[in-house]
């Protein structure tokens, strides 16, 4: 957590100024420092920043759509009342907030949030995505991720014949909704 | 390969995939294939696990099968059975069921020497996966008779089976003292025979059982004192460091008969459960071992009033409730406060009943599939 001789009302975080982030298309979105906190990444620029003494944090990789909605999350993450949720309670919080999300869109967000270094919702958007998949076949997994199959025809069906079981079909859900 | 996903991201994500479908996306690309089956993986799945089941086994005399389920634990609910989550079991005991010589980590280790007079094979398997290994041939196979025991654990990135092999005394029928032990690695796939042993306590024949903490496999033992009396104690080995140890009991428990008593975890902490039986009256008293090998933390939780139809306790919930196994065949949850036992609609041959800790791992991947019938 940085901390700087020009942050002189430490006690008082509402008499802060909120910070502001310029995202990689320049939308400029305000964040106050108490929130800001969770991520290491903006508290680094956060540091650099105060030598030039700007208020503004460029924070380039991220776009303001996406750093919009993790700002949003982030702000939720600080009221008192979210520490208070149970485990079921949080976990329909999350399937909420990502409910009809389509998964490179939590990709996205999962790898923003490791990016910024907000490991709370960087483990929610990898749950996430675990439970988007874990239903899904080999061959969807391959078209979504866009990933090569490289076992020759004859390798895959060996390693397939080893595990019929994990390939029933009537497990599988490849419904495109998802995409 | 696609360059919006870095392989951490990756691993983050498969760890939090169960493992049927870990099984499947091993065919996606050789890359998943060799992340999934690499040891770190699997010992980092195995840690993330977070749901709290457990495995029951019950003997069913009327399709005269055994049966594999698996129950959640619910903080403070009911437990629930749910009888679709049946696990298949690809093999089958020559008479009755096997016995269960311990469970972790996903695996479960099966003896079939329960109810035949030669000892059949040993199995280890871990049902989620519906993988198994027949462990083979032991070495030390004396004609001369004798007692085996068996011990299982995973400790140490391995799982272990040791065996302890008692002689039988000629002249009076009880055992030597100190017994004859081999091991069978996973890591190795052998059997190596441990040198050293220097026990002074017994097993009793054929009842034995065990409870496997913080890497150690205790079973309830007891020493032949001078004269005629015995005393009883729990016989504890170190997977790891391949040792043998003595843990004390307190004197109320160490002055029962080893018949008795019944070694047992409760909320993870090693338990011993005392039987007594007087006219008309029959009890169980739990006591727990509060700080583990400190003879004196040793403390009696509860009584379990045994008169309503109890038979046996079969293990305990994660809150410290037992559940017990009934007299008509049942399966019950016993309430320590008002002394009744509500049955949870399964049903089994009273001694049959099983339950431990259950964790989906991905150990034994790759060895025989379903389908693959073991040779007798």
């Amino acid at each position: 957590m940085a901390t700087s001789s020009s942050n002189t009302n430490k006690a008082d975080h509402s008499k802060n100024p909120p910070l502001t982030l310029r995202s990689s298309d320049g939308k400029e979105l305000k964040i106050f420092r108490i929130v800001a906190q969770q991520s290491s990444t903006i508290m680094n620029l956060l540091d650099l920043e105060e030598e030039s003494n700007t208020d503004v944090i460029p924070v380039s990789e991220v776009d303001g759509s996406t750093l919009e909605k993790l700002i949003e999350l982030m702000n939720n993450h600080t009221e008192k009342s979210f520490n208070y949720l149970g485990v079921k309670e949080r976990k329909k919080f999350y399937n909420d907030f990502f409910a009809n999300w389509k998964i490179l869109d939590v990709l996205n967000f999962g790898l923003v949030a490791n990016y910024l270094g907000v490991q709370v919702i960087f483990d929610e958007a990898c749950q996430k995505m675990a439970d988007m998949i874990k239903s899904k076949s080999v061959e969807w997994v391959r078209k979504v991720f866009e990933i090569k199959n490289d076992f020759t025809p004859e390798e895959e069906e060996d390693l397939k014949k080893e595990n019929k079981w994990a390939y029933e079909r009537g497990d599988l859900d490849d419904g495109d909704d998802a995409i | 390969m696609s360059d919006h996903l870095p392989t951490e991201l990756i691993i983050e994500i498969l760890l939090r995939v169960p493992v049927k479908s870990l099984i499947r996306f091993t065919t996606v690309c050789k890359l998943w294939r060799s992340l999934i089956t690499s040891p770190f993986f699997v010992s980092s799945h195995l840690s993330n696990a977070k749901d709290q089941t457990l495995l029951l086994r019950r003997y069913d005399k009327h399709d005269k099968r055994e049966h594999y389920t698996i129950l959640k634990e619910n903080e403070n609910a009911p437990l629930g059975v749910d009888h679709s989550s049946e696990l298949a079991i690809p093999f089958k005991s020559r008479v009755g069921y096997f016995r269960i010589v311990g469970s972790c980590n996903g695996l479960v280790c099966l003896s079939d020497d329960l109810f035949a007079t030669t000892s059949g094979p040993t199995i280890i398997w871990n049902p989620s996966i519906r993988n198994h290994l027949v462990v083979p041939m032991p070495s030390i196979l004396p004609k001369e008779p004798h007692l085996v025991v068996l011990g299982f654990g995973v400790a140490g990135n391995d799982a272990k089976v040791v065996r302890l092999i008692y002689y039988r005394k000629p002249e009076d029928f009880g055992f030597q003292e100190s017994p004859e032990v081999e091991i069978f690695s996973l890591k190795e796939r052998s059997w190596r025979r441990v040198s050293g042993v220097d026990v002074r306590l017994q097993i009793l024949e054929f009842v034995w059982h065990h409870a496997f903490l913080n890497g150690i496999v205790h079973w309830l033992a007891y020493k032949l004192m001078d004269g005629d009396g015995s005393r009883s104690s729990i016989l504890s080995f170190d997977i790891c460091k391949e040792e043998f140890s003595e843990v004390m009991l307190p004197l109320e428990l160490g002055r029962e008969l080893a018949t008795d008593l019944h070694i047992s975890l409760i909320v993870g902490s090693l338990g011993v459960i005392k039987y007594s039986k007087e006219v008309g009256h029959e009890w169980g008293d739990v006591w727990a071992m509060r700080e583990y090998g400190v003879k004196e933390s040793w403390t009696k939780l509860y009584r379990i009033d045994m008169a309503g139809g109890v038979e046996r306790v079969v293990a305990f919930r994660k809150n410290g409730e037992a559940l017990v196994a009934l007299k008509n065949f049942e399966l019950a949850s016993y309430d320590s406060e008002t002394g009744f036992a509500k049955s949870l609609g399964v049903c089994g041959t009273t001694r049959s009943f099983y339950i431990d800790r259950y964790v989906e791992s991905l150990l034994l991947f790759g060895e025989h599939s379903a389908g693959e019938r073991r040779e007798d």
